[in-house]
């Protein structure tokens, strides 16, 4: 279960970013560039693709691992209701002491009852 | 030598003697360590928790910030895009889940070791006592024999809930090591995020300004000067020193975002390897706990403030 990593992230994003901050960054002056509405529609395209590229590969950095992910909230909650019933079972030894405190007042009854007689 | 082996045997002897002065069911110094885990752990949870919320409020943002470029490119988003962000956003809650779930565990095991977690067995303790305290000076006996009852009685329930607790502890050792593993491996990823709102918005300010789309004057408030937006006219010089402003404040949220995502990454990692050791807690480890979680804290504090002023 251990998680993929993310290592090839590193290398494998940064490009696709590298071109996505190109586009931004020069995407009026490229857009003054264009003679005609083809070449503006290409040049959107062209962006719309950076994007999808780039922000695709960032959510698949999390996607890959989210079976895995899911798979531990369901063991944490099973875990949890577990410790409830631990504490559950902590709180049964309040009976017992209840029982020994019961026993203990017997006792004391008896004993009020044998130093008056 | 020997008067060596004596100074030690006298510090052996006071330690056990604060120890059985304690009452400590497991152990002195280990009861205490096992606390501070349990609380520490579900506070570090708990922030990792808060930290996935907040990235997934700035994933949100960054879609926005995406639309108005693709917008300005004389695009539009697509269905599938849309679709793009909403499945990190929903990871990215999946994960905030897991680390809320594993906060509350760790709140759980705190509640078992707590007195003031179970009340019945608090009050069958004080009944206990009361009885206990209602018994009659046994011929030839002095009221304090009694006292070992009492104290056997809670000794027990002590073990019982400090045994439950390492039980649960070792229970969550392999979900609290996933959480860790996976925050390391991701956290590249985690930063890339908020970089990657913050730069777009960047960028997409640049071009507005660059066009004259925008008088980014007000931009100039980072540099609290006390003057108001209006006194500031629109020109080149004015727009390249608000665009400057930017920057510095975009490094500012950069560092505190960092900040907070090395000092989570942390404290998930001190809280794995403690719950996994649990039979040797290590106090130094557990100190380091609480530092990181307060720079997480503080650091997450910082990046808040610059993010309302962005």
């Amino acid at each position: 279960m251990t998680p993929k990593p993310a290592n090839s992230f590193d290398t494998a994003v940064a490009a696709l970013l590298a071109q996505k901050v190109q586009i931004e960054n020069n995407l009026l002056s490229l857009q003054a560039a264009c003679v005609n509405d083809s070449q503006r529609k290409a040049l959107a395209d062209s962006y719309h693709s950076a994007v999808a590229q780039y922000e695709t590969a960032l959510t698949m950095a999390l996607v890959t691992n989210d079976a895995a992910v899911q798979s531990n909230v369901g063991q944490i909650s099973t875990i949890q209701q577990q410790v409830q019933d631990a504490i559950d079972q902590a709180a049964a030894i309040a009976g017992i002491l209840n029982k020994i405190a019961t026993g203990i007042q017997i006792g004391t009854s008896i004993l009020k009852m044998m130093a008056a007689a | 030598m020997r008067r060596r082996h004596q100074g030690y045997a006298a510090r052996r002897t006071i330690f056990l003697g604060l120890c059985l002065l304690s009452l400590a069911p497991a152990g002195c110094h280990e009861r205490s360590d096992l606390d501070r885990l349990i609380s520490g752990g579900s506070a570090a949870y708990m922030q990792a928790s808060q930290y996935y919320d907040r990235l997934g409020v700035i994933t949100v943002e960054a879609w926005q910030n995406q639309i108005a470029f693709l917008s300005l490119a004389g695009s539009s988003a697509s269905p599938e895009d849309q679709d793009i962000f909403q499945k990190r956003v929903d990871a990215l809650s999946r994960r905030s889940s897991m680390a809320r779930a594993l906060a509350n565990a760790y709140v759980s095991i705190g509640s078992l070791r707590s007195p003031d977690g179970l009340n019945s067995v608090s009050t069958a303790g004080k009944n206990l006592g009361a009885a206990i305290g209602g018994i009659p000076n046994l011929p030839g006996a002095s009221a304090a024999a009694t006292a070992p009852i009492g104290q056997a009685a809670q000794f027990l329930a002590g073990l019982k809930r400090g045994s439950d607790a390492h039980k649960a502890l070792e229970s969550l050792s392999q979900a609290g090591a996933y959480q860790n593993d996976l925050f390391v491996h991701e956290r590249t990823a985690y930063i890339a995020m908020e970089v990657d709102r913050d730069e777009t918005a960047d960028r997409l300010l640049r071009q507005l300004a660059g066009a004259k789309l925008v008088n980014p004057s007000a931009l100039l408030r980072f540099l609290h000067l006390g003057v108001p937006q209006e006194a500031f006219p629109d020109n080149e010089r004015i727009r390249a020193m608000a665009l400057s402003a930017s920057s510095v404040a975009l490094y500012r949220k950069k560092t505190a975002w960092a900040c907070a995502t090395e000092n989570t990454a942390g404290t998930l990692e001190i809280t794995a390897t403690q719950t996994k050791d649990l039979a040797t807690p290590n106090s130094s480890a557990l100190n380091q706990l609480d530092q990181e979680l307060a720079q997480a804290k503080t650091c997450m504090s910082e990046y808040q403030i610059l993010d309302v002023d962005k």
